[in-house]
């Protein structure tokens, strides 16, 4: 697979991926996929306007981004793929995007959200999402930097579930 | 407060405590100032951040014209302005900010009209950029 990183990050596409995550991967391109950012000019053009370190980025729905797949699309280049939540990552895996590892960035507080992690809260949905990914054979480390320590979400889901 | 400085307001959103520490050196070269705000990202998703920012505008004097001015073209903080921007309350917005910028809208925002001043505020940050 071309895929360099798969991410889920609730921030999208921001300093940490642009700069920390692009000096690390040397991308060839970025791939949002989030229906809500697609769908709405002004969003669009603020990751195709503005320099994300010098990487094209683009930035499709969900149904695009599973078309792309099949077409053999995206597998030209070194890509970054950027997803908002486990729940959009598990419906990519769904349609077939074949991931060993994906990246968990970023899932800030929000209420209700229980903490794994200083970067990392859940919710039972999270929590039912990141489960079906793990259990389908994707391993999901938490890791905000390349520089970070790469955590096991098995791990933290198991110690949250024993508290 | 006096109406001086109450016109225009400014919130600064950037990483970490950038904002806080440039509204520092700003306050450091002209005195106090009033009617300005600081937001961070740390610690934030979007959303939260959208209401912190969002609540920042709205401890700033009533009824003055607002400049949000973010740190970095691209991220985060840059996102949700543009987002409050987008919402069409006359919010104005710039990033890539840099001491020059919050230096001349500062000295310029009781004197000139908003959108000369974003201008100018740019043009500011943009010379104050050089190899030295």
């Amino acid at each position: 697979m071309p895929f360099v990183l798969v991410r889920v990050d609730d921030r999208l596409i921001h300093g940490q991926v642009t700069v920390a995550w692009g000096a690390w991967l040397s991308p060839e391109h970025m791939i949002l996929v989030n229906n809500e950012t697609a769908c709405c000019d002004w969003k669009c053009a603020l990751y195709t306007e503005t320099d994300s370190m010098g990487v094209p980025v683009s930035i499709v729905t969900r149904e695009c981004f599973a078309e792309g797949l099949k077409a053999g699309t995206w597998e030209a280049e070194r890509t970054v793929v950027i997803v908002e939540s486990p729940r959009d990552l598990l419906a990519l895996i769904r349609s077939g995007l074949d991931v060993a590892e994906a990246n968990v960035g970023g899932m800030h507080y929000a209420e209700g959200k229980r903490e794994l992690l200083p970067y990392v809260f859940v919710d039972d949905d999270d929590v039912a999402a990141m489960k079906e990914i793990i259990t389908g054979g994707t391993r999901l480390t938490a890791r905000d930097v390349p520089q970070a320590q790469p955590q096991d979400l098995a791990v933290l889901l198991q110690a949250l579930e024993e508290k | 407060m006096s109406s001086q400085g109450k016109r225009i307001g400014c919130v600064v959103v950037a990483h970490g405590n950038v904002g806080q520490c440039l509204m520092e050196a700003v306050q450091g070269i002209l005195g106090k100032q009033p009617n300005w705000a600081a937001v961070s990202n740390t610690g934030m998703g979007l959303n939260d951040l959208h209401d912190a920012v969002e609540a920042a505008v709205a401890g700033l004097a009533s009824g003055c014209e607002v400049v949000l001015i973010s740190d970095m073209p691209g991220g985060s903080c840059h996102h949700v302005c543009q987002e409050i921007v987008a919402s069409g309350t006359g919010v104005r917005a710039l990033t890539g900010v840099n001491l020059m910028m919050l230096l001349e809208f500062f000295v310029k925002r009781d004197r000139t009209e908003v959108d000369e001043l974003i201008h100018a505020v740019k043009e500011r940050g943009r010379d104050a950029v050089r190899i030295v």
